[in-house]
């Protein structure tokens, strides 16, 4: 077998274990106990969390089932020479999250956010300190997720689709796997116009857009746990920090219906951060194909 | 570096189901302590969130400060002047020796995190089960705890690898109680009234957390504290390397 057709027989194998390890149960769950019951409360809060594992558990199983063995797994941490990645992890997030919140603050107003409390100097400082460094704890809950899609779909999908491909594929796989809890209302919820389609639209472009920046920390370090922390910042809410600070207060979150002007606006940081990650990564790839043409020159002259 | 962290793995692998059943045992335990306190069967599991309160968060600590024993008799498995002589002559050093060593205690103290916080989801699921009603979680203290126990060791690994295991534990007793004399004879003879002006400082301030007045600077500090154990953390693996060698000079076999 070829090493492509070797490649997309794991990808699917990968993608069929992922889905299926995180749907089932999903759904059973929002049948059986209601999605706002086994999900957004402490109830059943066990539940939640390993089943956010799956894609992990599906890069184990599948490297099982395949015989591909356990080889570049991207468990090492890689911190010499790469701790300015890891610091990219952690602030990127933060700091795209004040160029979005000053965007958001320019076109729509201080009004287009509701306030929960107000903060005081040292109430925002600590808010503030509170997200940044809660946020790498946090990384076990995502590490699960990173594991599977950053440390092996890429890996797989990458000699197939090329990395535009991969960027574009993988990040729309990846918000469509989302779909079931997105469409119980997790991230929009259940209110909005081509309700659950747009839903699960928009989240295929976040996750895409996140994905690219996400595949470039995992290329750049050969580590996984980069992705992990940028992914925890992400869904810790450290992207509220630019609102924290420009509005005084800790906004009100809410699962508010996708809005493509707002979104678009909003998300201009991470969108052309993504774009110019890409074009690093494209041209990483070009160096890579021209470094053995070049040394084989050389060793010919 | 991977054979280093692999022969930590291997030469503490026991260690590792430690960390995570210290855990499950501090959250589960207080059932039957809470039995014995004139509980029946029928409310022992209501008493988790009145007076077994207490229970789970002395057990919580209980477990904490077991894990730190097993730490330090992680650290002690590699006092041989052979073995030592031998990290140095290694590529990599006797640093990458003790960057092994940070490592394998991040990864003992990830994991007690990981099993206390699973714990407590599962603990809070029986509860609200029981009870319909929902058990005080632990889960905003933990990552406190886990800084807590981070600063703790960056504290006292210095000390062990400057002394050894046995002698590091009493040489950081010894430290503490000359900073507490020094402390207190300070406080008996020193300036601006000594002990009187102390109590009347602690008590002002004990005023004015009760009336809210310093929130602000509490949260500052909690939000910092994180912080401040992160950087002690990789701070003390520096000193670490300082002291390795005079430890290794100190070695009985």
């Amino acid at each position: 077998m070829s090493n492509k057709k070797l490649c997309a027989k794991r990808l699917v194998i990968f993608l069929l274990l992922a889905f299926g390890l995180a749907w089932i149960p999903w759904i059973i769950l929002n049948r059986l106990i209601g999605y706002h019951e086994w999900f957004e409360t402490s109830h059943y809060a066990l539940f939640s969390i390993p089943t956010l594992y799956a894609p992990a558990i599906a890069n184990l199983l599948t490297r099982l089932i395949t015989k591909e063995g356990f080889s570049d797994l991207k468990l090492h941490l890689r911190l010499k020479g790469h701790l300015k990645y890891y610091l990219a992890a952690a602030l990127l997030i933060p700091l795209l999250g004040i160029l979005s919140a000053a965007l958001n603050y320019g076109f729509f107003g201080a009004d287009s956010v509701q306030i929960q409390t107000k903060l005081d100097g040292a109430g925002k400082l600590a808010a503030v300190l509170s997200l940044l460094i809660t946020a790498p704890l946090a990384a076990f809950n995502t590490f699960g997720e990173e594991f599977g899609w950053r440390a092996y779909m890429n890996q797989k999908m990458e000699p197939l689709l090329g990395t535009t491909g991969t960027v574009l594929a993988g990040g729309i796989l990846w918000g469509v796997w989302h779909a079931p809890l997105t469409a119980a209302g997790h991230n929009f919820g259940l209110d909005y116009a081509g309700y659950p389609f747009t839903g699960i639209l928009a989240m295929a472009v976040i996750c895409t857009v996140n994905g690219a920046i996400l595949m470039w920390l995992t290329k750049r370090t050969d580590s996984v746990y980069p992705a992990a922390i940028y992914h925890a910042c992400n869904n810790n809410g450290s992207q509220l920090i630019g609102l924290i600070l420009l509005l005084n207060g800790i906004p009100e979150i809410t699962a508010a219906p996708p809005d493509p002007v707002r979104d678009t606006v909003t998300m201009l940081p991470f969108i052309l951060t993504a774009g110019i990650v890409l074009i690093l990564m494209l041209r990483d790839a070009k160096q890579k194909k021209t470094a053995p043409i070049a040394a084989e020159n050389q060793a010919t002259v | 570096m991977t054979g280093l962290l692999f022969k930590e793995l291997r030469q503490n692998r026991r260690m590792f189901p430690a960390a995570i059943l210290l855990p499950i045992l501090a959250a589960f335990l207080p059932i039957p302590v809470q039995l014995s306190f004139d509980h029946t069967a029928k409310d022992v599991i209501p008493s988790l969130n009145e007076d077994g309160l207490m229970t789970r968060l002395i057990m919580l600590f209980t477990a904490a400060a077991l894990l730190s024993q097993c730490i330090r008799i992680a650290l002690g498995q590699d006092e041989s002047k052979k073995w030592a002589y031998f990290t140095i002559s290694h590529p990599k050093g006797y640093r990458a020796q003790v960057y092994m060593k940070y490592v394998l205690i991040f990864m003992l103290l990830g994991l007690f995190f990981v099993s206390a916080y699973y714990s407590d989801m599962l603990l809070q699921m029986l509860f609200w089960h029981s009870t319909g009603e929902e058990l005080i979680s632990f889960l905003n203290l933990l990552p406190f705890l886990f800084f807590f126990q981070l600063l703790m060791q960056a504290f006292s690994i210095p000390f062990i690898f400057r002394f050894g295991s046995k002698n590091g534990s009493n040489m950081l007793a010894v430290f503490l109680l000359i900073l507490v004399l020094a402390a207190v004879i300070f406080l008996l003879f020193g300036p601006d009234g000594g002990y009187g002006a102390l109590v009347d400082a602690a008590e002002e301030l004990l005023i004015r957390l009760g009336n809210g007045e310093l929130n602000g600077a509490f949260a500052v500090i909690a939000g910092a504290f994180p912080l401040a154990a992160a950087a002690a953390y990789i701070g003390s693996y520096f000193l670490s390397c300082r002291f390795y060698l005079k430890g290794v000079a100190e070695y009985v076999k």
